[in-house]
């Protein structure tokens, strides 16, 4: 399969990964920033959209392990908006490989399906080409109903716009039949907001894994991981190896324990919001509801384009 | 079954090991924080003459410096006090970064430190450093006429330092400004926002920025003082592109930290999506 490689292990990578899976917590969403795939490309005189494309081979290859070590959800930044700025070469020759492979992942969709893959892209998608669009929304809606491995694939994606976005959701919130406002001023917190992110159905990472030495993250989830392990290594994305990979899941082990009571603190502050502001009221509830059910309608409407 | 009893065996003695040589680490760090601490306590004028050569020097071979500097305090920080604090907003001073956060994620019982004990406050979250009276005292202190230069030659200014509030002002401010938006959605503004993304998105930040009142709201520079590599909440909105470094906890910060950091962000170079 394209989308996870069949990675051949030795016995002495098999003897870790099961060691580290047995003895300690195995994070259950691990977010990565794919960086450096240009970098490799110029070190090893490659084009830059080679690069990209041996950067995606080791995705492959990352999925592999994750669904191995018995993580449920992978996160990986694709394409920024910022990326947009790019030579236009450089964005249409990404826009090509992303076709060429959401194109090859409808067509082997029964072994995603085989292994309960469901793939949901993050981002601004209507800033795509029509044609990627369609491609995007059929995986995304093919997928749906798969629940052992979560796949994000955040494309056309900065958080500044996924902000922006869930406030967009709340301000645009349609009046309910009644003639009664969908939501009320009070309802409007913090909580509210996570609940209108795109990631909306995810839980925040519990891993951040950035290659090529950058120590920023990029306008990436910046709203998600106020309690998430950074972990920052010098590897080019293409040249990771699961040596590398093994040691971020060994720097989160070690980091959890000292983290665990501000998480603890976050998750009951996150609790008290939601009393407070009856979260779990209908009236929220109603909204939120009506929230997916139009995204969902909106996947309908460019899948059938 | 043997074999995972092996994989438990070598995961936990791996495990052991790791949790070893931190401990080890730690207590080399309080030792060497300690030799420092005498030392810097005995040696006090010389120290000060050694920290300002090494910001000239600093200076001179850095191409670029921060604007905005944040020191994020992690939840579990132990060891970062009101005079480690002051140390290194003596450091900004003299390299001559203008402004600086705290950003402390503890509690009061947890050691947070509140800087208008040692700061001058001049309104909402903006306090100057060091305060009228600390400023005479230095002054006198160090050349003993009006005029103190910085590293750069130019006269130190006061240092503007903003304290961040973990809960108020990251993600709840952006729900407070949804809030206010929600109110006025009626209103022809609003709607005209709701347009295009872009205008909302511009919106957001010129209110974000307003509230904030810091004149260069998003962070370069961001010193996490923790034993974890993490943002604590930090400013959402505005530390997409903080380049961060961990200070782990124990270890002590001196002039030398703070030059490695300033020539670590000079060397990173920002792309802004090309």
């Amino acid at each position: 399969m394209s989308w996870v490689s069949d990675y051949q292990y030795t016995w002495l990578q098999k003897l870790a990964l099961n060691a580290l899976q047995i003895s300690g917590h195995i994070p259950h969403h691990i977010a990565f920033v794919m960086d450096g795939n240009r970098r490799f490309a110029r070190s090893k005189q490659l084009d830059k959209i080679e690069g990209h494309s041996r950067g995606f081979a080791k995705l492959a290859d990352v999925l592999r392990w994750c669904l191995d070590m018995g993580i449920r959800e992978v996160t990986t930044f694709a394409f920024s908006i910022e990326n947009f700025k790019r030579s236009r070469d450089e964005v249409e020759g990404l826009f090509n490989l992303a076709r060429d492979k959401f194109a090859k992942l409808l067509a082997e969709i029964e072994r995603l399906d085989e292994h309960g893959i469901r793939i949901r892209v993050l981002g601004n998608i209507e800033l795509l080409p029509a044609d990627l669009q369609r491609l995007i929304a059929s995986a995304m809606l093919r997928t749906e109903h798969n629940d052992k491995l979560f796949l994000n694939v955040a494309f056309a994606y900065t958080s500044r716009d996924e902000i922006t976005q869930a406030v967009e959701s709340v301000l645009q919130a349609e009046e309910n039949p009644d003639g009664e406002d969908a939501l009320l001023p009070t309802d409007i917190n913090e909580r509210l907001l996570e609940a209108c992110l795109y990631t909306r159905h995810s839980p925040p990472p519990d891993l951040v894994f950035r290659t090529s030495g950058e120590t920023r993250l990029s306008d990436f989830m910046m709203w998600q991981i106020k309690s998430s392990v950074l972990y920052f290594t010098q590897v080019l994305w293409p040249q990771i190896t699961i040596w590398n990979f093994m040691a971020g899941i060994i720097a989160y082990q070690r980091d959890r324990s000292r983290i665990e009571d501000f998480r603890s603190e976050q998750r009951l502050h996150s609790a008290q919001l939601a009393k407070s502001s009856d979260f779990y009221s209908l009236r929220v509830q109603k909204f939120l509801h009506k929230l997916d059910a139009n995204r969902r309608k909106l996947l309908i409407a460019l899948a059938s384009n | 079954m043997m074999m995972q009893l092996l994989c438990l065996w070598i995961g936990q003695l791996l495990l052991l090991l790791v949790a070893t040589y931190e401990l080890l680490q730690l207590l080399w760090h309080r030792l060497q924080a300690f030799a420092h601490r005498s030392y810097d306590y005995w040696q006090c004028d010389r120290r000060q003459q050694n920290n300002r050569l090494l910001f000239e020097r600093t200076i001179r071979e850095l191409e670029k410096l921060p604007k905005h500097l944040v020191l994020v305090i992690g939840a579990d920080e132990r060891y970062v006090d009101a005079s480690q604090l002051q140390r290194i907003f003596g450091y900004a001073q003299l390299v001559g970064i203008p402004y600086l956060s705290v950003y402390d994620a503890r509690s009061v019982k947890n050691g947070y430190v509140d800087i208008g004990r040692f700061c001058q406050w001049s309104k909402d979250r903006l306090y100057y450093w060091p305060s009228q009276k600390q400023n005479k005292q230095q002054i006198l202190e160090q050349n003993g006429n009006n005029k103190c230069v910085n590293a750069n030659g130019r006269t130190i200014g006061e240092l503007q330092v903003f304290q961040i509030n973990a809960l108020l002002d990251g993600h709840a401010l952006i729900a407070k400004m949804c809030r206010e938006l929600y109110v006025n959605r009626g209103t022809t503004e609003v709607q005209q926002l709701l347009t295009k993304r872009e205008l909302l998105s511009d919106k957001l930040n010129e209110r974000l920025n307003q509230e904030l009142g810091i004149p260069v709201p998003e962070p370069e520079l961001g010193i996490i003082f923790s034993g974890v590599t993490c943002t604590f909440g930090l400013l959402p909105w505005h530390a997409r592109f903080t380049e961060f470094h961990t200070h782990p906890s124990g270890r002590h910060f001196d002039a030398t930290c703070f030059a490695q950091l300033l020539y670590k962000y000079a060397r990173c170079e920002q792309r802004w999506g090309k």
